[in-house]
Order: structure tokens, then sequence, then C-alpha cells
């Protein structure tokens, strides 16, 4: 975390002479990774983010990313087994709520074309909350964890101001205490606004 | 607007229980030590009835003794299915007893929501507006126990239970519904623990 917030500050020290601003607005769509692939596999259609950059010599950005990740699947007639000798029998209903906010920097490879890509790296906190429903019970994991993702994306011109955007990240939410890690592909499109 | 129109479709929780059915659970669990190997230790005693063990105070109707009749008999048919012999009395070579239960209970919710939104769960992000409305309801869920006790292992003071199983789940305005469920969670608990299994 310490190294990241060191690269951040050179990146924005040498960058600080031209400085333009554009923030996003993104539906965001989620597909589950390896373990919490287990716990829902269903591609979610329910997402939402925010994305703030302040751009320096048209190639670097610092800024930061808000969203909200929505995931559910319902599990019928699923076993389960507990301590060997318990077992379970009925119906899941699976939720994940997760909410990275990051700082995150991003490069832009080729800043003026018609189609232009870039690429990047958020790091901050999550807070998660996975939360497995039986019977009246519920089965939950929640809290805050650091989270982090790499990042691909695209811009491409529509006005002076204004750019279509389409992004992948690959969130990550480490495991706290006695609960689980998370990660799951995320697919972001939406519009950019400023200067940039 | 698109912003609100976006956050609605992100609502915390998508879907769920749409029937009671859904909410029904049924669990099997044996005891650490539980040994069930030998073949020839298969008769079991059964009393003819459903022991009510809820609180004696609350306002719940008898165990309706044409569902206790329909229970009893499948627990018996899923016994002999597994290779046990019910017997009539008490001291008749029993190596097993088993008993059913019942436990009703009340359950008590307030709820609050303010502020307007989709937002009822967590009145703490909606609230600020205007104060919040509660509201509070009762709901009944019932579970039936089916315990086995090991004879051959235990003491006139320390009954050795080797294994516990029931279903669980709310309760149904109709009887059918309600005998329908719990057959069906019988099938599923001896299902779900083939290690009873005398044959």
């Amino acid at each position: 975390m310490k190294k990241i917030i060191i690269a951040l500050l050179v990146v924005f020290s040498f960058g600080a002479q031209a400085q333009d601003y554009f923030w996003s607005l993104t539906w965001d769509q989620s597909l589950p990774m390896g373990s919490t692939a287990d716990k829902i596999s269903a591609y979610s259609v329910r997402g939402v983010g925010i994305d703030n950059r302040w751009v320096y010599n048209e190639k670097y950005s610092l800024g930061f990313y808000m969203g909200w990740h929505t995931m559910y699947e319902a599990k019928e007639n699923e076993t389960s087994v507990i301590n060997n000798n318990t077992t379970i029998y009925g119906t899941q209903y699976r939720y994940i709520n997760s909410i990275p906010l990051a700082l995150n920097a991003h490069y832009y490879f080729n800043p003026h074309a018609k189609v232009s890509f870039y690429a990047g790296l958020g790091a901050g906190g999550t807070w998660l909350n996975y939360r497995n429903e039986v019977n009246l019970w519920a089965i939950v994991d929640k809290g805050w964890r650091f989270g982090w993702y790499p990042e691909v994306g695209v811009h491409v011109p529509l006005n002076r101001t204004t750019k279509l955007m389409a992004a992948a990240k690959y969130q990550n939410a480490t495991a706290r205490k006695g609960g689980d890690s998370y990660s799951y592909l995320n697919f972001n499109f939406g519009l950019s606004w400023g200067f940039f | 607007m698109a912003f609100g129109a976006i956050a609605l479709m992100a609502s915390c929780y998508p879907g769920g229980p749409s029937y009671i059915e859904d909410y029904d659970i049924t669990f099997a669990t044996k005891a650490d030590d539980a040994d069930f190997s030998d073949k020839s230790a298969n008769v079991f005693f059964m009393p003819n009835e459903i022991f009510d063990i809820g609180d004696t105070n609350q306002n719940v109707d008898p165990v309706n003794p044409i569902f206790a009749a329909k229970v009893l008999a499948r627990i018996e048919a899923q016994m002999a299915e597994y290779g046990y012999t019910r017997v009539a009395d008490t001291s008749m070579g029993e190596n097993y007893g088993v008993a059913v239960q019942r436990l009703i209970s009340d359950n008590w919710v307030t709820y609050y929501w303010g502020g307007g939104g989709y937002c009822g769960w967590y009145p703490y992000w909606c609230g600020g507006y205007y104060p919040p409305t509660g509201s509070t309801y009762n709901y009944q869920t019932g579970t039936l126990y089916v315990t086995m006790i090991d004879l051959d292992n235990s003491t006139p003071t320390l009954p050795f239970f080797v294994w516990d199983a029931g279903i669980n789940g709310l309760l149904s305005s109709t009887q059918s519904n309600t005998e329908a469920r719990a057959l069906n969670g019988i099938n599923k608990m001896f299902e779900l623990s083939p290690y009873l299994k005398k044959n």
C-alpha cells in the first residue's frame, strides 16, 4: 500500500504542469471469478460507477473511483454439510453487495486518436457484504477489505467534451479475519465528460 | 435522473423467496460417536403421538391427530425402508427409541423506513428528510423434530441421542400445505442420513 501511494505521488509530481479533468458515469456489470464464482456464478448487470480523473501531460492521470456492484443467485435445493455430521437442505439466496472506493492511476497510449486506449491500476478500500440466506437465517460475511484492480479501457470521442467509455477491471477484495477474499471481472460502459 | 435509475437497478437485494416453501429447510445431524454398523440392532419403539415442546402459554392449536398419524406413518415407512422394525410397546427388544416433537415459535419483527426510496432495510441511508415510520408484525415458524436414542448404549439417567433431524419453515394457513411440506421433509431427512441404513 505504501509503495502504491509513493508511486502515485511520483506520477503526480512529474505531471503537474498541464492538467485536465474528466469524470465518467458507467453502467457496471460483474462476472464473479475464482472462489467467488463458487458462491455466485451468475453474471450481473446491476451496478454503477463514477470515475474522476485529473490528467497530466496528456498521458497520465490520477483520480478516484467509486462503484456499487450487486450480484445475486438463488441456489435451489442446495445441500450443505457442516462439521461432517450435520446436513442442511434448502434453497439458498446469495447476495454480494460490493462498494469499491479506490485511488487510481492511468496511462493513455494514444490520447488524440479516434479510439484511444488506456491501462491503469486502482487501490483502496472495498466494503463488501456477502449474504447467504437460507430459511430465516443468514450467513453474513461483511466489512471493509483492501481492494485493488488492474484496468484496461478505451475512449471514443463523440464531441469536444464527451467520450464514450468502455473498460474492464479485475476487482479484488482481500480476505479479512473470519472472511473470504472475493474477485470479479467488472465491465464498465458509459460516458466521460470534461476537457482532456 | 440517469444516475438514480442506475442506482435503483443496483438495488441491494434483488430477488428472493416468493413462496413460503422457499423458506423450508430440512436438517439431519448424527452424533459424533454414533455407530449404526450393527445391522442386527434394528428394532425401534416410537410413541404414537407427536409431543408439543413449545411454550405452553402460547396460543397454539393442539397437534391435529390426522396430521400426526400421517407423520408417524411416514417415519415408520422410511425406517422400514432402511431395515428397521417398529415394535408396538416398550420392553420388546427395541434397540432404538424414536420421538417426534413439534415446536411452534412466535417471531416478532419491528422495522422502520424513512425518507422514501428503496432503502427500507437501511433507514440510516434514507433518513433525515422526515422521521422514520415503524411497524410491527408477527410470523409463526414450525419445526418438526425426529430424535433417535440408542437404547443399547444409554443409561436410565443419560440417554444417548444418536440422530436428530427436522424440518423448519413458516406455518401455512392451510393444513394440506403444511402436511405436504412436512411429509416431503421427512423423506428428505432420511435421504440426508444414509448412515442409518441397516439393510
